[in-house]
């Protein structure tokens, strides 16, 4: 057997230090190798040139969310052939997409230009002067980069309300660009529970729907007693932060409380609509019309229990439907429908105009020119002049696109029309996004926290742990103090 | 030999003591700790004095301003005494369950080596993973156990498994389920060190299983039990993703514990004065937690 070898102190240290020294010097080189080259310019006595890197030595960086990854890639790749040379690196986050943007655009994160936001999260970043505004989104050419629209294109083919989505609540100018649109906590229906409550006939395909919440309720309850369905309403109350400040806003506001002034002061109160609103909640999830287990799930949740055929009625976003209408995962298929604004007060949603960001970092005219053409590309038309990548979201998964241009198109109608219940729910679906709006508190820079300290509030009034009373006082609190924390 | 050659006093200038030698191995440790914990401690500490207005880049001293708030939350004290429960009943499931695999582990039979490796197959799927995995086990619409119980005909309708009552509990079930495959091999590895002649003797002795389990194996076991309790307790007080991904913190406030909320303070809305003020009062809570088992582990060495 050999004899184990010693190491003498001496030579440790010595490896010690070399070897921190090559990790060291490793790592310092490889991060001067992956710095992308600067674009150079050379002056000589007669004419300036300015060269350029290749656009796959400094990628564009797109952050998505979990949502049909393979068709970004798909239309990320026309974009490519159409623009090449051009280099876009696309990365799905997973978990809180919000959280994880934010925290990149805090550090100024390189490798994140582009990315999804909410209205909401599109405000809040773009007033800590993380994200741009679009107003520099010019035609202009830079090197061999040509970007072809403004935003003044964009605004003139958006309705003005979609627009208003856009513009920022801080200084007024729009802060994202349009990625979608849906009227979010709108009524779908299951029809063949319907039929079995006395509220439809599925062979002449007529429905007697809710005028408004309180008869919606009534329906359910009534549903319920008749032993259609144990628990015929499926309410958006779920765990995700935002849903029940959402969706109280919403039904809030069709019943006549405003819930903010235009100054942003709450005007709900004990003795507002909104009080009313919230005794009916509790009665629902006592009387169990509407599951309380949905105070734990999250929205994919949300969608698979209503396609499980068990519920009567459900908010949900416009673009479910479609979703709903498959035969391949949906129960309810082909008997889905939705409840049209039949007055003003009907359950409607709300206008979301989710959108897409560009980062603030600093970056060359160059680079910069490239990100807006991106944006042109993927949030309106390619450079073609067509509606590439929202028609073909639209076609593809029924996702709403803000453009009446894209609505109206022959491919999008027939999409539309092999999907929906009744030829009728075209319509209803056209009424209900030029009825929608979006509420204006979503603009405000306390909005998050806002929503945050609602959402467990909502569901302890939900349950009865707390009083409708404490609940509004409270929120009442919260907001006023809020507004106070953030004024300017 | 060489290691009396090794302390010889020699009069190169690399000559050094064992002190000297031992604090050189542990400079790069020190750097570390200061740059990872130190550092970001005292920041922080420094943010929970201060009102922080993240998007605006406001910054205002308040002093113990939010220490004043957080006490006077009307909620602190239910996210203080979920994060007890929780961590209570993490502990409790995962030191037990623990036990129970290690001592089953330890005996041989055929196929132990393919149990262990599935015994430890919960703690390679992430706490996130565990958190997807409970929440469709436990839904009350498409959920693995309300299916299981409908087919088998004890119920007829479904069961709400995460309710006020017992959600903090069901968590603390997914959560151990992660984190007890790690204290089973600490065990483990406890259980190996017992002499297999003193089961033999006690065996001769006519001693039971459960004397062969209190006289032999429990004192060459009670320090990695203690180790394995500080642990167990530790990171029960900080899960944070199973929470999140199962309940969001509720119903209600349910399963909101103190770290879920500094999450939602921190993360989610930026508020991070409020949100380290959270942190340090925490931060004590374990503080106080592994003194005492310190103090448990070494009293009984002494």
């Amino acid at each position: 057997m050999s004899e184990p070898k010693n190491v003498s102190r001496r030579k440790l240290l010595y490896y010690g230090v070399g070897g921190a020294a090559v990790i060291i010097g490793g790592g310092a080189a490889a991060y001067y190798l992956m710095q992308p080259p600067s674009s150079t310019t050379t002056t000589t006595s007669t004419t300036t040139t300015t060269s350029y890197p290749k656009p796959a030595d400094d990628p564009l960086f797109f952050d998505i969310w979990p949502y049909r990854p393979d068709l970004v890639e798909a239309n990320l790749t026309e974009f490519k052939t159409q623009y090449a040379p051009e280099a876009v690196t696309q990365a799905v986050i997973a978990g809180d997409y919000a959280a994880q943007i934010e925290t990149k655009l805090i550090a100024g994160a390189k490798d994140l230009d582009f990315a999804y936001s909410g209205t909401a999260t599109a405000n809040r970043w773009y007033e800590a002067g993380w994200t741009r505004n679009i107003e520099d989104m010019e035609p202009r050419k830079i090197g061999d980069v040509e970007v072809l629209y403004s935003w003044k294109d964009i605004k003139a083919d958006l309705p003005v309300a979609a627009w208003n989505c856009l513009l920022s609540g801080s200084d007024g100018k729009p802060c994202y660009l349009p990625y979608f649109q849906s009227c979010f906590g709108n009524i779908v229906t299951n029809e063949k529970l319907l039929e079995a409550g006395g509220y439809a006939d599925t062979k002449a395909k007529t429905s007697i729907y809710p005028k408004d919440y309180p008869e919606l309720y009534a329906q359910c309850e009534d549903m319920q007693k008749k032993g259609v369905a144990t628990s015929p309403l499926l309410k958006r109350w779920g765990s995700e932060v935002w849903e029940m400040g959402f969706v109280a806003q919403i039904e809030a506001q069709a019943r006549g409380d405003p819930v903010f002034d235009q100054n942003m002061d709450p005007v709900f109160d004990i003795n507002t609509p909104y009080a009313d609103m919230l005794k009916d909640w509790q009665h629902l999830y006592e009387k169990e019309i509407c599951p309380r287990g949905v105070l734990n799930i999250t929205e994919g949740d949300n969608i698979t229990w209503f396609e499980t055929g068990q519920y009567a009625y459900s908010e949900q976003h416009t673009y479910d439907l479609f979703t709903f209408q498959d035969p391949a995962s949906s129960k309810v298929a082909p008997y889905c429908s939705i409840v049209p604004p039949l007055t003003k007060n009907s359950p409607i949603g709300y206008l979301l105009v989710n959108g897409a960001i560009i980062s603030n970092p600093p970056r060359s005219d160059w680079k910069l020119a490239r990100v807006h053409r991106l944006a042109e590309f993927y949030t309106y038309k390619d450079k073609n002049g067509n509606f590439y990548r929202p028609k073909d979201f639209m076609v593809k998964t029924g996702v709403g696109s803000p453009y009446p241009k894209v609505l109206d198109d022959p491919d999008v109608i027939a999409f539309v029309k092999s999907k929906v219940y009744r030829d009728q729910d075209v319509t209803s679906l056209k009424q209900l996004v030029e009825a929608c709006w979006m509420p204006e508190y979503l603009k405000v820079g306390w909005e998050s926290e806002w929503t945050t300290m609602q959402q467990p509030l909502l569901q302890q009034c939900v349950q009865g742990s707390i009083t409708v009373e404490a609940c509004i006082t409270q929120m009442r609190t919260d907001a006023i103090a809020l507004k106070k924390k953030y004024a300017k | 030999m060489r290691g009396l050659k090794t302390q010889k006093k020699s009069s190169s200038p690399f000559s050094l003591t064992d002190e000297k030698f031992a604090l050189i191995l542990i400079i790069p440790i020190i750097v570390f700790e200061l740059v990872l914990v130190a550092y970001p401690l005292a920041y922080s500490f420094w943010l929970s004095l201060n009102d922080v207005i993240f998007i605006r880049r406001t910054i205002k001293f308040i002093g113990p301003g939010n220490y004043i708030t957080t006490i006077l939350d009307p909620n602190f004290l239910r996210y203080l005494f979920t994060t007890l429960r929780m961590t209570f009943d993490i502990t409790v499931l995962v030191i037990f369950s623990a036990l129970g695999i290690a001592l089953l582990l330890n005996e041989t039979f055929k196929g132990r080596t393919l149990l262990r490796m599935i015994v430890l197959l919960p703690w390679a799927v992430s706490e996130y993973c565990t958190g997807v995995i409970f929440r469709f086990l436990y839904s009350e619409q498409i959920g693995f156990f309300n299916s299981l119980l409908m087919v088998s005909g004890l119920i007829n309708k479904n069961l709400l498994i995460l309710t006020p009552e017992w959600a903090p509990e069901f968590v603390s079930i997914a959560y151990a389920w992660h984190y007890t495959p790690l204290i089973v091999f600490f065990l483990l590895a406890g259980l190996q060190t017992v002499p297999e002649d003193l089961y033999r003797a006690a065996r001769v002795d006519g001693a039971g299983s459960i004397k062969r389990f209190t006289k032999v194996t429990y004192p060459h076991l009670r320090y990695a039990i203690i180790i394995s309790l500080l642990l167990a307790s530790m990171q029960a007080a900080i899960a944070t993703d199973s929470i999140i991904l199962l309940t969001g913190g509720g119903p209600g406030i349910a399963t909101a514990s103190l770290t879920w909320h500094i999450y939602e303070l921190s993360f989610r809305n930026l508020v991070l004065g409020m949100g380290a003020a959270y942190s340090y009062i925490l931060l004590v809570i374990m503080f106080i937690l592994g003194s005492a088992y310190f103090r448990i582990l070494f009293r009984k060495r002494g």
